[in-house]
C-alpha cells in the first residue's frame, strides 16, 4: 500500500491484506540500501495472523519516494509522522541494524505521539554502529565495492545453504544494495556511523526491548547488543546461532519465531 | 576488520549451497529421494504454504537436493536464485509461461537449438504466443522485429550449431530500451566461460544435460534470475506486478524486489505445470559442477587441437569456430569468451552428404549421437536430426548446410581424437572418390 506524507508517497508491503483499524500493527523497518523485501516471511506471518503488518520502504529506498538520510534522527522523525496513524493504536516495532536505531530513536522520542508502543524488537542492533572507514570510502567511493564488502561480512557462511529453497542469498543482498538509489549506501552508513541517541533513546523507551542478534555477526557484533540490553531494564536479548547480520535470510524461522514469542508476550 | 573477498568461482562450484548434513555429517549432498516432508504441526504445514516460512512441502515445489543445485547454479552465475527444471526445454517453457500470455510475442535468435526452434515456431503458437526469427548478428533486425507485444529477446551465447556470438550488451541494451527481458540459453558456455550477468542478461537458462552435469547421464534444466529487472517499471509482465488471484493475492514483485521472476516460476510454474527435477538427477548434476572448470578448461583445450587439426586437412571445406580469425564474431569472441569459445563446433566436409555419412559411420571414438557436453566425445549431423524439421530455408538461416558435421568435444587424450578424425576423413574421401 501507498502512505501519503507531505505530497510525497511512501510504500509499505501488508501482504496483499487489507488494513483492520481493530488489530494492532507490527511495524518492519529494514536497514542499509536494503528495502521492506528483507522481512517477507517474518511480516507475511503477522498478518495472516492476527496483526496488521506494515514492512516500509524508507524514503529514498525501494518503492518510496523522497530521498535517503544520513541521520537516524532524520529517519526516525519521518517513521513517527508517516506512521501517526497507526501509533495512536497498539504497535510493535521492529527493526534491522541501520533499521533498529531508526526504531529506537523513533520510540525513544518523547515529542511523537507513541503511546501505544506495546513492543520494540532490535534486529542485528548494536550501539555505537560504528562504520570502517574502509567501508565508508568505499560506499561514498566506490558503492560496487562497498555492496560486496556488506554483503560478505553480513553472512556466518560465504557458501550459502539458507533455508529459502533456490535462493542465493548473498547475491539477493548484493542486488538489493546494487538496485538501491544512487548514493543511499553513503548516506545510510553516514547515518548509522554518526548516531549518538541511542543511550537517551533507550532512556524515553518505557516499552519492553527485545534484542535479537547472530552469534557471528561482524558487522553489529552481538556483544555490543548484549552490553546495551543489560543496562536496560526491560530488555532482554536473543541470541541466533551460526546467524550472522543477515539474520532475516540466514535464520528466517529463528528469527520469525523470536519476534513472534516476543510480541505475543508483549500486547 | 580485514577486508573481504567474494568467494571464487572452483570454491563455489564444490561448496555453494550446501552445509553438510547436520545429523549424519554426510559431506556429500545427500539425495533426499522423498516426494513430501513431514508436518511439525498444523500451523507449521500452513506457513509453509502461505510462504510465511521457507521450507519444503512437496517435491514437484522444492526439494532439499534440488534446492543446493539451485543455489550451487545460481552462485556461479552471480544471480539472486534459481530454478531446476526436468530438462532445458522445461526451463524455457517455464520462464515463457511466467512471462506471457496468450497474445505475446518474442524474439527469437534463428541460430538456436532446433529444440527450441520447435517450441517456439510450431508448439507456442497454437497457445497464442508467436516467435520472429533474426539473424543474432543483425541488430537491426532484432531492433525491428521489437512489437508492442514483445515480451522477451531470446538467444543463445553461442549459436547452435553455427556458433554464431550473441552481442549481450548491445541485445541487451536494446531489450531494456523497450521494457523487456534479455533471456539467454548459456548453455554451450557455462557459467565458467562467460557470466552473461555481467553483459546485462536478466534471465539464463542452462540445459543441466550438457556441460553443467557433463557426463550425459541425465536430463535437466535451470532458470537463474539476476533480479535486476524491474518488473513492475515496465509495465508488461502483469503476471509478476498485478496480484495473482491462484496465490492470496500475491503480487510477486511486493514480495521480493529482486525474485519476483523466480517466486512465481516456482508457484505457479512447477506448481501447476509440474516440469521439476528429480533429486537424483540433482545430485548427479551437483556432482558434474564440482569439477566444471577443470572439465571446461580440458574440453576447450581438446577444442583447440581438434580445430587446428581439421584446419590442415585438405577434406574439410571449412571450420566454424569463433576463436578463428576468420569467424565473423572473432573479436565479439575475444571481448566475451577469454577463456575459449566452447567445445561445440561444426565444420563442413567437401563431398556433401555422402562424405559427411561415411566420416560419421567411421568414426571409433566420437559418438554418433544426439547430445553435446558429455565428457565423451560425440558427433551427429544436424540436417537430419536435431534440426531435421527445419526447411532448407530455415536451416541455411541457421547456418547450416546439408554436409555440415557438429562435433562435441570430450575430455578424451587429444591425439586419440585426432587419429580417429584422421581415420574417418581418410575412409570419407575414399568413399566421395
Amino acid at each position: 500500500m501507498k502512505l501519503s506524507l507531505e505530497q510525497q508517497q511512501y510504500y509499505a508491503y501488508t501482504a496483499s491484506r487489507e488494513v483492520d483499524p481493530a488489530l494492532d500493527t507490527v511495524i518492519f523497518v529494514h536497514g542499509t540500501a536494503m528495502d521492506h523485501s528483507v522481512w517477507c516471511h517474518q511480516s507475511r506471518f503477522f498478518a495472516y495472523h492476527g496483526y496488521n503488518a506494515l514492512a516500509i520502504d524508507l524514503p529514498g529506498h525501494g518503492q518510496s519516494d523522497g530521498d535517503s538520510m544520513d541521520s537516524i534522527e532524520g529517519y526516525a522523525r519521518w517513521l513517527n509522522e508517516l506512521m501517526g496513524p497507526w501509533l495512536g493504536r497498539r504497535h510493535h516495532l521492529v527493526g534491522h541494524s541501520m533499521g533498529s536505531l531508526i526504531c529506537l530513536e523513533a520510540a525513544g522520542d518523547r515529542h511523537a505521539k507513541a503511546p501505544l508502543l506495546a513492543s520494540l524488537s532490535l534486529v542485528g542492533f548494536c550501539f555505537p554502529m560504528t562504520v570502517a572507514p574502509v567501508l565508508l570510502d568505499a560506499a561514498r567511493d566506490r558503492p560496487e565495492e562497498a555492496y560486496a564488502m556488506m554483503t560478505q561480512w553480513s553472512h556466518a557462511s560465504p557458501i550459502g545453504g539458507e533455508p529459502n529453497p533456490g535462493f542465493w542469498s548473498t547475491g539477493n543482498q548484493y542486488r538489493l544494495m546494487e538496485n538501491s538509489r544512487h548514493g543511499a549506501v553513503f548516506t545510510d552508513l553516514t547515518a548509522c556511523n554518526t548516531y549518538q541517541g541511542a543511550p537517551g533513546a533507550l532512556e524515553g523507551t518505557n516499552c519492553p526491548i527485545l534484542f535479537l542478534s547472530g552469534i557471528q555477526d561482524r558487522m553489529a557484533p552481538c556483544k555490543l547488543a548484549k552490553r546495551t540490553a543489560d543496562e536496560h531494564p526491560s530488555a532482554e536479548i536473543a541470541l541466533l546461532p551460526d546467524c550472522g547480520h543477515n539474520l532475516m535470510s540466514e535464520s528466517p524461522d529463528g528469527v520469525r519465531d523470536a519476534l513472534i514469542r516476543f510480541i505475543r508476550e508483549n500486547p | 576488520m580485514p577486508q573481504p573477498t567474494r568467494t571464487r568461482f572452483d570454491t563455489l562450484a564444490l561448496h555453494a549451497g550446501q552445509v553438510p548434513d547436520p545429523r549424519t555429517g554426510a559431506r556429500a549432498v545427500p539425495i533426499y529421494q522423498t516426494a513430501s516432508y513431514v508436518f511439525r504441526d498444523s500451523e507449521h504445514a500452513a506457513s509453509l504454504f502461505n510462504m510465511e516460512r521457507p521450507g519444503h512441502a512437496y517435491s514437484r515445489l522444492s526439494n532439499p537436493t534440488v534446492s543446493v543445485l539451485e543455489e550451487r547454479v545460481a552462485a556461479l552465475e552471480e544471480g539472486v536464485g534459481g530454478i531446476a527444471t526436468a530438462s532445458g526445454q522445461a526451463a524455457l517453457h517455464l520462464a515463457i509461461a511466467t512471462l506471457m500470455d496468450a497474445g505475446s510475442h518474442i524474439v527469437s535468435s534463428s541460430a538456436i537449438y532446433g529444440g527450441s526452434h520447435n517450441l517456439l515456431q510450431y508448439t507456442l503458437p497454437r497457445f497464442g504466443i508467436t516467435a520472429t526469427f533474426v539473424s543474432p548478428r543483425d541488430v537491426d533486425a532484432i531492433r525491428a522485429a521489437i512489437r508492442p507485444e514483445t515480451r522477451m529477446i531470446f538467444g543463445e551465447v553461442l549459436g547452435n550449431p553455427g556458433n554464431d556470438v550473441l552481442n549481450l550488451p548491445v541485445v541487451a541494451e536494446l531489450a531494456h530500451e523497450h521494457g523487456i527481458p534479455l533471456v539467454i540459453d548459456s548453455t554451450f558456455t557455462t557459467p565458467y566461460l562467460i557470466r552473461p550477468f555481467d553483459y546485462g542478461t536478466d534471465i539464463i537458462m542452462h540445459s543441466a544435460t550438457k556441460f553443467l552435469c557433463g557426463h550425459g547421464t541425465v536430463i535437466g534444466g535451470v532458470l537463474v534470475d539476476n533480479g535486476r529487472f524491474n518488473w513492475e517499471q515496465s509495465g508488461k509482465f502483469p503476471t509478476l506486478s498485478d496480484p495473482y488471484e491462484g496465490f492470496h493475492q500475491m503480487s510477486f514483485d511486493e514480495e521480493s524486489s529482486t525474485g519476483a521472476f523466480l517466486l512465481r516460476a516456482r508457484r505457479e510454474g512447477l506448481r501447476d505445470f509440474g516440469a521439476c527435477m528429480s533429486p537424483t538427477t540433482a545430485f548427479y548434476v551437483l556432482q558434474g559442477l564440482e569439477t566444471l572448470s577443470v572439465r571446461m578448461d580440458r574440453h576447450v583445450a581438446n577444442t583447440r587441437r581438434v580445430i587446428e587439426f581439421l584446419q590442415d586437412q585438405d577434406a574439410v571445406e571449412n571450420v566454424s569456430y569463433p576463436e578463428l580469425p576468420e569467424h565473423p564474431d572473432y573479436h565479439l569472441a575475444q571481448s566475451l569468451l577469454p577463456r575459449g569459445a566452447g567445445a561445440v563446433f561444426s565444420f563442413t566436409l567437401k563431398g556433401g552428404r555422402e562424405a559427411g555419412r561415411v566420416f560419421v559411420e567411421s568414426l571409433q571414438i566420437f559418438s554418433h549421437l544426439a547430445n553435446v557436453g558429455d565428457a565423451k566425445s560425440l558427433v551427429i549431423h544436424p540436417a537430419s536430426t536435431t534440426h531435421y524439421r527445419m526447411s532448407e530455408a530455415d536451416l541455411l538461416e541457421a547456418g547450416i548446410s546439408p554436409g555440415t558435421i557438429r562435433l562435441s568435444i570430450g575430455l578424451e587424450d587429444a591425439d586419440d581424437l585426432l587419429e580417429d578424425l584422421s581415420r574417418a576423413i581418410h575412409r570419407s574421401r575414399k568413399a566421395a572418390s
